[in-house]
C-alpha cells in the first residue's frame, strides 16, 4: 500500500513539473508580459527598467531555474498586475469555482445516470432514441453557445435569472446548468452502454428470478456494476470540466479561477497562470488517486489483489 | 395429482437467417417431491424448455403451450406474471454458479435480500435465515461464509450458495440446468446428494437437466429423453436403464464407456443433431436411426403411454 501511494505521489510530481515547464515556455515565447502590462506609449527605457526589475531580462533557462527554486520554497511569485502573492489571489477564487464545478458535476451525474439507465432499460424504443439523440445534442453544442442561449432565454427574455455575476444561488443556476447539461450527455451515453453490459451479465439473470422489487434490483445489482466504469469517466472528465469552467465562468462573469485564468493569460501574468496550472495539475492527480481508491472500495476482487501483492 | 405439467410447448426463434424450431410440442409433468431428469444432446431443446418456464427466452422467441400448476392453467406467455404474483413458486440454478452471483457483493447479502425484500422479513431475521440456509446446504462455518465474496469460494461451494439462494424464496419447483457439469466428479456427487436430501426434507420438486445419461438414471426418479425439440421417451430411471425402448435412448446408453462389454468398440451415433429449420413433419431422429421405417420419415410419432412410461416411436425395441 505504501508503495502504491509513493508511486502515485512521484507520478503526481512529474506531472506537475511537466505542466509547469510547458506553460512557462509557452507563455514566455508567445508574448512580452511587460508590453502587455505597460501602456502602449510607454517609453523604451521604462519598459527596459521594468523588465530588469522583474528579472525578465535574464535568459529563459535562468528565469525558469529561479522560478522552480522559488516554488520549492512554497513561493509562487507575485502577480504582475497588483504585486500581491499569486497564490493568495488564486486561492481567493477557488471556492467559487469548486461550488460551480461541484454543482455541475452533481447535476450531470444525477441527470446522466437516470437517463442512461432509463435508455438502457428501454433499449431500442422511442425513449431510448429520444434520450440518446438529446445526449449527443447537448454534448455537441459548445458551452459558449448553450450559455448564451440560456442567457437570452432566462435572463433577457423571461427575466427570471441574472445573466452574470455572483457568487450566489441565483447566479449559480445558469452556469451550473450549462456545465451539468453538456456533461450529462457524456454521462448518459456512458451509463447506457455500461448498464447494457451489466444487464447482459448472468448474475442479473439469476437475480431477476428472485422475488425482488424492481427499484431494489436496479439499486443493488445494476447500478453498482455501472458505478465502477463511471468512476473512471469522472476522473477523466474533471480535466475537461476545468477547461470548460474557464469558458463558462467568462460567459457568466462568475468570479472563479477559470475566468481569472483567461484574463491572466491575456495579461501574460505568468506567476498567476503558473499557480493556477499547478493547482489544477495537483487536483487532477488527486482525482486520479481518489478514483483508484474508490475502485478498491467498490470491488472486493481488487482489494484482495492489492493485499496479496 | 401432478405438481406441474407442460402441454404441447412450442418455441421457435425467428431470425433474418431463418427460423429455428427449438421445441416442437413437448408435454411433460412432474410430481410433488420428485426429481425429474431431462437428458439430451446440445440442441435437443431441454434447456429452452426450462427457460420458457422461467420466462428467460428473450424478446425474439415465439412460444406457445399451456402450463398447469396447482390446478391453475395459463398460457406460457403468462408464466412470468404468474410467478411474480406468487402463483408459480419456481426457482432455477445454472451451470456456472460463480457467474450467477454478483461479484461485488457478499454471498450472504445476496441470499438475505430474498428474505428481506422478497418476503419482507426484518434484517435480523433475514440474517438468521441466511445463516440457517447456508447450513442447510452443507456449508461449514456459515456465520463466517456469509461475509465471503463469490471469488473466495470454490465452484462447489458457490453452487451450494446458489441453491440456498434459490431455496430462500421457498419454491415448490427447482429447475437445475446442468448444475454439476462444471464441477469435479466428487463434488458432482455431493451436489446430487444434497439435492436429494433437500427433496426429502422439504418436498420440493426438482427438474434436473443434464447431458449425462448415466448420472441422470442414477440420481433421478424419472427421466425424459429429448431429441430435436421433442420428447423421445419418458420412464422411471430403472425402466430406462433396464429396458430402453426408443432407438435413441439405446444409442445413448451404447455410447457410454461403462455400458459395453470390456474391449468392445465404443458405439457412436452416426451423423449429428440437426438444427430444425422448418416445422418438423417427421421423427426428428429418423436421419440417424438404425431402425428407421418409411412411416418415420412421413409422420411425427406421437408420445403414447407405454407401460409405466411414455414413448414416441413407430418402431421401438
Amino acid at each position: 500500500m505504501a508503495r502504491t501511494v509513493a508511486v502515485a505521489i512521484i507520478r503526481m510530481l512529474v506531472t506537475v513539473f511537466l505542466a509547469v515547464a510547458f506553460v512557462f515556455i509557452i507563455l514566455r515565447v508567445s508574448g512580452d508580459p511587460i508590453r502587455a502590462l505597460l501602456p502602449l506609449d510607454a517609453p523604451e527605457d521604462l519598459i527596459e527598467a521594468t523588465r530588469v526589475e522583474w528579472g525578465l531580462d535574464q535568459p529563459l533557462h535562468v528565469q525558469f531555474a529561479a522560478y522552480v527554486g522559488h516554488l520549492m520554497h512554497g513561493d509562487f511569485g507575485r502577480s504582475l498586475n497588483d504585486s500581491r502573492s499569486a497564490l493568495a489571489i488564486v486561492l481567493e477564487k477557488v471556492p467559487a469555482t469548486l461550488l460551480l464545478m461541484g454543482t455541475g458535476l452533481v447535476v450531470s451525474l444525477l441527470l446522466g445516470t437516470t437517463l442512461g439507465v432509463l435508455a438502457a432499460s428501454h433499449r431500442g424504443t422511442l425513449i431510448d432514441r429520444l434520450i440518446m439523440t438529446n445526449a449527443v445534442l447537448v454534448h455537441s453544442v459548445p458551452s459558449f453557445l448553450l450559455g448564451i442561449v440560456l442567457i437570452l432565454l432566462f435572463a433577457v427574455g423571461l427575466g427570471l435569472l441574472p445573466s452574470g455575476g455572483g457568487p450566489s444561488l441565483a447566479h449559480l443556476i445558469l452556469p451550473a446548468s450549462v456545465i451539468g447539461l453538456s456533461h450529462a450527455g457524456v454521462v448518459a451515453r456512458f451509463v447506457r452502454s455500461s448498464t447494457l453490459e451489466v444487464l447482459a451479465q448472468p448474475y442479473i439473470k439469476v437475480a431477476s428470478l428472485k422475488p425482488l422489487p424492481r427499484w431494489y434490483m436496479i439499486a443493488a445489482h445494476v447500478l453498482p456494476g455501472t458505478a465502477l466504469p463511471l468512476l473512471t469517466l469522472i476522473g477523466f472528465s474533471l480535466g475537461a470540466m476545468i477547461g470548460g469552467a474557464a469558458i463558462v465562468e467568462s460567459i457568466f462573469a462568475w468570479p472563479g479561477v477559470g475566468r481569472f485564468l483567461v484574463s491572466a493569460v491575456a495579461r501574460r501574468d505568468v506567476a498567476v497562470v503558473q499557480t493556477i496550472v499547478i493547482l489544477v495539475a495537483i487536483m487532477m492527480a488527486f482525482a486520479n488517486l481518489l478514483t483508484d481508491f474508490l475502485y478498491l472500495l467498490f470491488d472486493p476482487r481488487l482489494r484482495e489483489e492489492r493485499r496479496s501483492a | 395429482m401432478s405438481l406441474m405439467s407442460i402441454d404441447n410447448l412450442r418455441v421457435r426463434f425467428p431470425s433474418a437467417a431463418g427460423t429455428v424450431f427449438a421445441v416442437n410440442g413437448v408435454s411433460l409433468s412432474i410430481e410433488p417431491g420428485e426429481i425429474l431428469g431431462i437428458v439430451g444432446e446440445s440442441g435437443s431443446g431441454k434447456s429452452v424448455t426450462c427457460q420458457s418456464l422461467m420466462g428467460l427466452l428473450g424478446p425474439r422467441a415465439r412460444a406457445s403451450g399451456r402450463v398447469t400448476y396447482d390446478g391453475r392453467s395459463v398460457e406460457i406467455g403468462e408464466i412470468v406474471a404468474l410467478r411474480r404474483a406468487g402463483g408459480f413458486p419456481a426457482a432455477m440454478i445454472f451451470q456456472d454458479a460463480v457467474a450467477g452471483l454478483n461479484p461485488i457483493r457478499t454471498v450472504g447479502s445476496q441470499i438475505a435480500e430474498v428474505f428481506r425484500y422478497g418476503r419482507g422479513l426484518s434484517p435480523a431475521e433475514a440474517g438468521r435465515r441466511t445463516v440457517a440456509g447456508l447450513a442447510a446446504v452443507g456449508i461449514r462455518d456459515p456465520e463466517q461464509r456469509v461475509k465471503a465474496y463469490p471469488h473466495q469460494l470454490s465452484g462447489g461451494m458457490n453452487q451450494r450458495v446458489t441453491i440456498a439462494m434459490a431455496l430462500a424464496a421457498e419454491p415448490r419447483l427447482l429447475i437445475a440446468d446442468e448444475p454439476t457439469t462444471a464441477l469435479d466428479v466428487t463434488v458432482q456427487a455431493q451436489i446430487c446428494a444434497l439435492l436429494r436430501r433437500l427433496v426429502d426434507e422439504t418436498g420440493v420438486s426438482v427438474i434436473f437437466i443434464s447431458h449425462d445419461l448415466d448420472l441422470v438414471t442414477e440420481f433421478c426418479d424419472r427421466v425424459a429423453v429429448m431429441y430435436a425439440g421433442a420428447v423421445a421417451e419418458v420412464g422411471t430411471s430403472r425402466q430406462l436403464k433396464e429396458a430402453p425402448r426408443h432407438p435413441y435412448t439405446r444409442a445413448l446408453f451404447a455410447a457410454i464407456p461403462g455400458h459395453r462389454p470390456a474391449f468392445s468398440t465404443l458405439e457412436e451415433i452416426p451423423g449429428e443433431i440437426a438444427i430444425q429449420g422448418a416445422e418438423p413433419t417427421a421423427c426428428g431422429f429418423a436421419p440417424r436411426c438404425a431402425r428407421v421405417t418409411d412411416l418415420c420419415r412421413r409422420e411425427i410419432p406421437p408420445l403414447m403411454a407405454e407401460g409405466a412410461g411414455r414413448l414416441a416411436c413407430f418402431n421401438p425395441h
